[in-house]
């Protein structure tokens, strides 16, 4: 039942690529991955740090979800506008990790 | 039809304790009632969400749309509508709620306000959980249903409303099929405490029309039916299991939780008028019948009204001693109660009654019964003066 209704708010855009930060922190991914494997009742070894959303099938309504998730499990405001760019795992923990350095300065 | 209630998890159980007077109010369970002055309700028992809908499915959905889902299926497997893919878009899905997602707001809430210092963060469904039109919606999405969807919020009479509207769209052939009824979850602490603050809530039982009695005791649930035109229904063979026939509304204008004698004789006579029915041939009546001192008297007077002589002979009962007060489900719980009651010839008693109060001198049922009535009205009176009354007829044919 649910699918039909999530899938037709089609929130989730394809397409902008992200620079990748070179010195991402692995600690981070894995935390990542850990909050959108149990978000979305998936096995851990299904998400990697190159997985996308559409790839693991998380559309806008779990999107939002996995926002909420993060900001609780690293104490950060993930604002609006950068919420909207990502795409995938990798642009995810790069965001978090820019958000640390800023609360952190 | 199809429904959940604290009578039981299916229209046939429902009705199996219904028909026999059994009450379901009871000490709250799944809430911590703190030193609110009342303990009882009717609470639906062992409701596990997660043997209706997926995890995933869950998270969007408080347990009122939950219900309403439930419910809605249930229906649907009865009624088989048998849609074409063109009767898919013209399905109309009119539902009652009186409260919404109360429970996810309150939730939500008391994050928020409860949180002493901590970042307050509220779940992102919040929204989606509490609009009142997620019982609507879902359903809609279910089955893919496309015509004229939404939610009527009337307090006490949503349901009614919402199910005179569906037969209004129905009748006046805008919709080939409506589904339509009310939902209800409203156990939260904060909405408890509200309750208690009104004082018309009964510290032990819902007694209607009975003398002593203290008032209302709040209810969950959800009941759906399935409506169409005769015509369609007979030439699918469909089981038909009753016939609404009219629909009457008004308001009091008159005091936002006092009730008037005029309102809901209004309400009654515009029924009886939209069905072409005379008074004298309404043999039964699900009131509203809350057990609030203010209710019944006035209930009764409006029935005197507008039935004169028929109301010595008219037999009343109200099921909110049953299944409790619903809120914005009331009038769909006790639509399958007055469709059940035309169409098996027997009647729900109204329970936990002590004895006369001449203010409510009706002609009330005690014990089951049998009945052979071919026309029931089905009461609601909402809070605000709000006031919905179908007339439904038995189906023979």
């Amino acid at each position: 039942m649910a699918d039909g209704g999530f899938k037709r708010l089609g929130l989730v855009r394809k397409g902008a690529n992200f620079a990748m930060l070179e010195c991402m922190s692995d600690d981070i991914v894995q935390r990542v991955i850990k909050v959108v494997a149990e978000a979305q009742k998936l096995p851990i070894e299904k998400v990697t740090v190159d997985s996308t959303f559409e790839e693991l099938a998380i559309d806008s309504l779990d999107g939002i979800q996995l926002l909420f998730h993060l900001e609780s499990e690293f104490d950060i405001n993930i604002p609006d506008e950068a919420a909207r760019q990502v795409r995938g795992i990798r642009e995810l923990a790069e965001g978090v990790e820019k958000l640390l350095a800023q609360k952190s300065a | 039809m199809g429904c959940v209630s604290a009578l039981g998890p299916d229209v046939e159980t429902f009705w199996g304790r219904a028909r026999a007077g059994e009450s379901a109010i009871g000490p709250l369970r799944n809430l911590d009632m703190g030193e609110v002055r009342f303990q009882n309700g009717a609470e639906i028992a062992g409701f596990v969400p997660a043997e209706h809908f997926e995890e995933k499915q869950l998270i969007p959905l408080d347990r009122f749309a939950q219900l309403a889902v439930v419910a809605a299926r249930q229906a649907v497997r009865q009624a088989a509508p048998g849609w074409s893919e063109a009767e898919r878009q013209q399905t109309a899905v009119v539902t009652g709620s009186c409260y919404g997602g109360k429970t996810s707001e309150d939730e939500g809430f008391r994050e928020i306000y409860g949180s002493g210092g901590r970042r307050p963060r509220i779940h992102p469904m919040t929204i989606p959980r509490l609009m009142a039109n997620a019982g609507s919606s879902w359903i809609a999405m279910e089955y893919g249903l496309q015509g004229p969807a939404y939610t009527v919020s009337t307090a006490c009479s949503s349901a009614n409303h919402a199910i005179g509207q569906a037969f209004w769209l129905v009748r006046n052939g805008i919709c080939d099929v409506a589904l339509t009824g009310g939902c209800e979850a409203p156990f939260t602490p904060g909405s408890m405490k509200a309750w208690e603050a009104l004082r018309v809530v009964s510290g032990d039982t819902c007694r209607p029309f009975s003398k002593d009695r203290k008032g209302m005791v709040l209810g969950e649930g959800a009941a759906m039916l399935v409506l169409e035109a005769e015509e369609r229904a007979k030439a699918r063979g469909a089981e038909i299991l009753g016939e609404i026939v009219g629909f009457g509304m008004s308001a009091d204008a008159h005091h936002v939780t006092q009730p008037s004698v005029e309102g809901p004789a209004l309400a009654i006579e515009r029924a009886l008028a939209d069905g072409g029915v005379d008074g004298g041939a309404v043999g039964h009546i699900n009131a509203h019948g809350t057990g609030t001192p203010a209710n019944d008297p006035v209930e009764t007077a409006a029935i005197r009204r507008v039935l004169g002589g028929q109301a010595d002979r008219v037999r009343v009962t109200s099921t909110k001693s049953l299944h409790g007060h619903t809120l914005g489900a009331a009038g769909a719980l006790e639509a399958v109660a007055a469709v059940l009651t035309l169409a098996r010839g027997e009647a729900p008693p109204t329970a936990n009654y002590l004895g006369p109060d001449p203010e409510c001198d009706l002609p009330l049922i005690l014990a089951p019964e049998a009945c052979d009535a071919e026309y029931a009205l089905s009461h609601s009176f909402a809070f605000g003066g709000l006031n919905a009354v179908l007339l439904f007829r038995a189906y023979r044919g």
